[in-house]
């Protein structure tokens, strides 16, 4: 009994169901790849159980792709392997498809992102950014300037600012308080540039571009409605007074002591947030 | 820290601030984890802690004088965002509706008030 059992264990197995091996199949010549090299070979290949036609496929083609740097003129694409390649087209078209839409729903805070980045390159702590807004939008700097890549859209006419006449008006609103103004500034939101400009030349105000992307990121993020100004009390005895705007944020940088934040707050800030409208207005039309 | 002065000093700012006081909460700086609070809002702390952060960097950078007292943004609607700078690294971060409150009072009386009972808790 124990001697019949053991004599069946020890019996060899049937080879009726293992599957042949590369070199049985091309025989012992054949150099010992996991692959043919050769493109007839795949033929004999395919016949076996132990390649999925998948597997077969995808190294298939490899070789037609090696054979047609060799040897030009040699590969013609069978329909097995043109069918696969549209296979591969179409799935590439269905996440392209997929992509854009994910990329229209991330374009806004692709937008803030870049708005950060930028501030942030301003201080020096990143390289300059370069963002691809959409597929057809590309934002790049040059001197300070955004220049929109697409054809169809349009230069960003708004951002034009008639300085000169900003400069003289701003100046008589700021002659009415007798107190002592460092510093004003207007920077474009997006890009960073500063339009105008008046006092110390030591302060780097387009720095502060990244106090305004975050303010608004952190503040949208929370929930909190948009932010109109602030005001910053500061060593020295002075104080920055941010008022933001559609495309830009003036900056007035004053001494404490001699103007009062009840002063910029409700009697110059209100004149250069009028005179900022009328600016803009008269130029777009 | 005496946590009875520390909530006392809460009471202080809602006494001076009535209804106008929407919610504050008091911080450890690098914590952005408040201490204690009224109508707490945990995520407004954390961003708020980051918002100082970005305006120390962007202060630094500039060449500006550093951040001293407090800082305020208005928002829309007549909101009005109110973080002071305390002792001890603190910060105490307050929303205050701007209807309800002259920005006299609040920056030269209920400040100046929260911050003398905030530094009570600490001594």
């Amino acid at each position: 009994m124990w001697n019949i059992f053991k004599k069946k264990n020890t019996q060899k197995q049937p080879e009726k169901n293992k599957p042949k091996s590369l070199e049985e199949i091309l025989g012992k010549d054949a150099p010992r790849r996991k692959y043919p090299r050769r493109l007839e070979d795949f033929k004999k290949l395919s016949k076996t159980d132990s390649y999925t036609e998948k597997s077969i496929s995808k190294n298939f083609n490899k070789t037609v792709q090696r054979v047609a740097q060799e040897e030009p003129g040699k590969v013609s694409f069978s329909p097995k392997t043109d069918l696969a390649h549209q296979r591969q087209i179409n799935s590439n078209n269905k996440l392209t498809s997929d992509s854009k839409h994910k990329n229209q729903d991330s374009d806004k805070s692709a937008k803030l992102d870049l708005q950060k980045n930028k501030a942030k390159a301003s201080l020096g702590q990143i390289e300059e950014p370069n963002i691809n807004l959409n597929n057809n939008t590309v934002a790049r700097r040059t001197n300070s300037t955004v220049i929109n890549g697409s054809p169809t859209d349009s230069p960003i006419t708004t951002f034009a600012f008639d300085t000169k006449a900003f400069k003289m008006h701003a100046s008589n609103i700021l002659n009415q308080i007798s107190g002592k103004v460092y510093l004003t500034a207007i920077i474009g939101k997006r890009d960073g540039k500063i339009y105008f400009r008046e006092g110390a030349d030591h302060y780097k105000v387009e720095a502060m571009n990244i106090l305004v992307a975050s303010l608004e990121n952190e503040t949208n993020a929370i929930g909190l409605k948009e932010i109109q100004h602030t005001l910053i009390d500061l060593e020295e005895d002075k104080m920055l007074l941010s008022l933001f705007f559609d495309k830009h944020y003036l900056l007035i940088l004053f001494e404490q002591n001699s103007v009062t934040p009840g002063q910029m707050l409700y009697i110059v800030r209100p004149e250069l947030e009028k005179l900022y409208h009328e600016l803009i207005e008269n130029k777009k039309h | 820290m005496n946590v009875k002065k520390l909530n006392h000093a809460i009471e202080v700012l809602k006494e001076d601030l009535g209804n106008a006081l929407v919610a504050c909460d008091i911080w450890l700086t690098g914590t952005g984890q408040s201490i204690a609070g009224f109508n707490s809002n945990p995520q407004a702390t954390a961003l708020f802690e980051r918002v100082t952060e970005f305006i120390n960097k962007a202060l630094k950078g500039a060449g500006f004088p550093g951040l001293k007292n407090y800082y305020m943004l208005e928002l829309e609607g007549d909101n009005v965002v109110i973080v002071m700078q305390l002792k001890g690294g603190y910060q105490w971060g307050m929303l205050v509706d701007g209807k309800k409150v002259q920005l006299g009072l609040l920056l030269n009386i209920a400040l100046p008030n929260a911050r003398r009972a905030f530094e009570e808790a600490l001594e």
